[in-house]
C-alpha cells in the first residue's frame, strides 16, 4: 500500500471530518490487513490517538473499544471464554498485539474468527455518525456511507463456548463454530467459506441438529461435505464439553 | 513528516514517507539485526519491541511510531547472549536468520511471563517461522535455558 498522507488526530470528530471531507481517505485500526492491499491511499487517517481502546464491564453489559487490540481481549479474564478463547489462535502474538477488534469487524472477513463468536453475543456496533447497527445487519449489508467505528456492546451470555478447525496452528480456519446462551441458545458458524451467519433457537434439544440450517462451500482449502462434517463434530465437542448447557 | 524514534535509549530524529515502515526506517539507521523475511506480517523475522509490546516491523508505520520507545537486538544484547548460548550447544542455528526476531519474541516472553512452561512457550512462539525448520532445536535449547534460569 502506497500512503500518500498521514494524520494521526486527539478527536473524533476531527477524525470523522478528515474522513468525509478527503475522497479516498481510510481509517487504521491496527493497520495490518491494510498495508497487505494493493493501493494508493491520498490519507490515512490513524485512529490510534483517540482512547478508543479498552473493556469496561457494568454488571451484563460489555462494551469494548474499537482500537482494543485481539491480545488485549485475550488476556481479559472479565471476558466470556468463547471470545478470549477465539483469539488464542489468531497468527501470532505480534500479530494479535496490533490487529484491533474494529478492524476485525470492519473487514467483514470470512475467514474472521472474531465475528461468529460477537454475531454469537448478538453483538450492537457503535458508528459516531451512523449511530448503532446490529452486527448481523453490518455483514449483510455493510454501511451506507464511511464512518468510524467507536466500540462495541453486547449483554454477557450465560454460558458460551468456540471451536475452529485449523489445518496449521496459525493458519485461517476451514471452518469455526461459536454457540453462546443467553435467552435461548445461538450458534454461529463462520469460514463456511461464506461470511458468519448465526442460527438462534430457544429448545436446548434441538442445538445439535442446526448445522443442517446452514450452507457450506467448496473452495481450494475445502469441499462443502467436509467443511459440514467438521462444522458438526465441533457443535458435539463443545456440547460435550464441560458442564451441561441445559 | 517529522519523527524521533527512541531507539535502545538513544534518540533519533529525521524524516520519514507517510507508508515507511519500521523495518526500513531501522536498517537504514543500522539496526541491521531486523530482518525482512515475508514482508506480510506472517513468519516473526522482523519482530522488534515498542512501548513494550511485541509487534511485526514490517507492518508499523514508522510515523505511527513517532515519540515510541523501540527495542532491537542490539539493545539487549547481555540478555541475547544468555539464551543464545543454549541455542549454540544445541546446534540450533543453521542460516540463523530467524535468529533476532525469534530472541526478540523470547525477550517479549520473558517479560510477560518470567516462568513460562514450554507449552507457553510454544503457544509465544507460534508466529515464529524457521526456514531452515529448526524448531525442535530452538524447543530444546529453551528448554535447557529455562531449567538453569529456574532453579
Ligand atoms: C498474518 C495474518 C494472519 C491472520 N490470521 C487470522 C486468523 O486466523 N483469524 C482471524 O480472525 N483473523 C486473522 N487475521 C486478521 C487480523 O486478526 C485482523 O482482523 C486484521 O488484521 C484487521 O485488523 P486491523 O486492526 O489490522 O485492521 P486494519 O488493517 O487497520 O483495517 C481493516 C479494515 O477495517 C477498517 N477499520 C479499521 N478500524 C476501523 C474503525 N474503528 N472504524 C471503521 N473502519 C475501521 C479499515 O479502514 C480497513 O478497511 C490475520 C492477519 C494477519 C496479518
Ligand atoms: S517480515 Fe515481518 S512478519 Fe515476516
Ligand atoms: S536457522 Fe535458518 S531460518 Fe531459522
Amino acid at each position: 500500500m502506497r500512503i500518500r498522507d498521514y494524520v494521526k488526530p486527539g478527536d473524533l470528530s476531527h477524525a470523522y471530518e478528515r474522513l468525509v471531507g478527503t475522497k479516498g481517505a481510510v481509517v487504521m485500526g491496527g493497520g495490518i490487513f491494510l498495508r497487505l492491499q494493493n493501493r494508493t491511499v491520498p490519507l490515512m487517517i490513524d485512529l490510534a490517538d483517540l482512547g478508543l481502546d479498552g473493556v469496561n464491564i457494568t454488571g451484563d453489559r460489555v462494551e469494548i473499544g474499537a482500537m482494543t487490540t485481539l491480545r488485549q481481549i485475550e488476556k481479559h479474564i472479565g471476558l466470556p471464554e468463547a471470545l478470549t478463547g477465539a483469539m488464542k489462535q489468531i497468527a501470532g502474538v505480534s500479530v494479535r498485539n496490533m490487529a484491533t477488534i474494529g478492524g476485525s469487524v470492519m473487514g467483514r472477513y470470512p475467514f474472521s474468527d472474531v465475528i461468529p463468536v460477537l454475531l454469537s453475543f448478538d453483538t450492537t456496533l457503535h458508528f459516531h455518525s451512523s449511530g448503532d447497527m446490529a452486527l448481523l445487519e453490518y455483514l449483510e449489508n455493510g454501511l451506507p456511507c464511511c464512518d468510524i467505528l467507536t466500540h462495541l456492546t453486547f449483554n454477557m451470555p450465560e454460558k458460551s463456548a468456540y471451536k475452529a478447525y485449523k489445518s496449521i496452528y496459525t493458519d485461517f480456519a476451514l471452518v469455526n463454530v461459536s454457540v453462546a446462551k443467553k435467552d435461548g441458545y445461538c450458534v454461529s458458524i463462520g469460514a463456511r467459506p461464506g461470511h458468519s451467519k448465526c442460527v438462534r433457537v430457544d429448545d436446548v434439544d434441538e442445538v445439535l441438529g442446526l448445522v443442517d440450517r446452514f450452507e457450506f462451500g467448496t473452495d481450494h482449502r475445502a469441499s462443502a461435505e467436509y467443511r459440514k462434517a467438521l462444522a458438526q463434530a465441533l457443535l458435539e465437542d463443545i456440547w460435550e464439553g464441560g458442564e451441561s448447557w441445559k | 513528516m517529522e519523527v524521533t524514534l527512541i531507539i535502545n535509549g538513544d534518540h533519533f530524529g529525521f524524516s520519514a514517507e507517510p507508508d515507511e515502515v519500521l523495518l526500513d526506517t531501522l536498517r537504514k539507521l543500522g539496526f541491521k539485526s531486523v530482518k525482512r523475511g515475508c514482508d506480510t506480517t506472517s513468519c516473526g523475522m522482523c519482530h522488534i519491541i515498542v512501548d513494550g509490546q511485541l509487534v511485526p516491523s514490517c507492518s508499523y508505520l514508522t510515523v505511527r511510531a513517532n515519540r515510541k520507545k523501540i527495542v532491537t537486538v542490539e539493545g539487549v544484547q547481555e540478555k541475547v547472549r544468555a539464551i543464545a548460548e543454549f541455542m549454540t550447544a544445541e546446534g540450533v542455528e543453521q542460516c540463523g536468520y530467524c535468529s533476532p526476531g525469534h530472541m526478540m519474541s523470547l525477550i517479549a516472553l520473558f517479560e510477560e511471563n518470567p516462568k513460562p512452561t514450554m507449552d507457553e512457550v510454544k503457544h509465544y512462539l507460534a508466529g515464529n517461522m524457521c526456514r531452515c525448520s529448526g524448531f525442535e532445536g530452538q524447543h530444546r535449547a529453551i528448554a535447557a535455558y529455562l531449567e538453569v534460569e529456574q532453579s
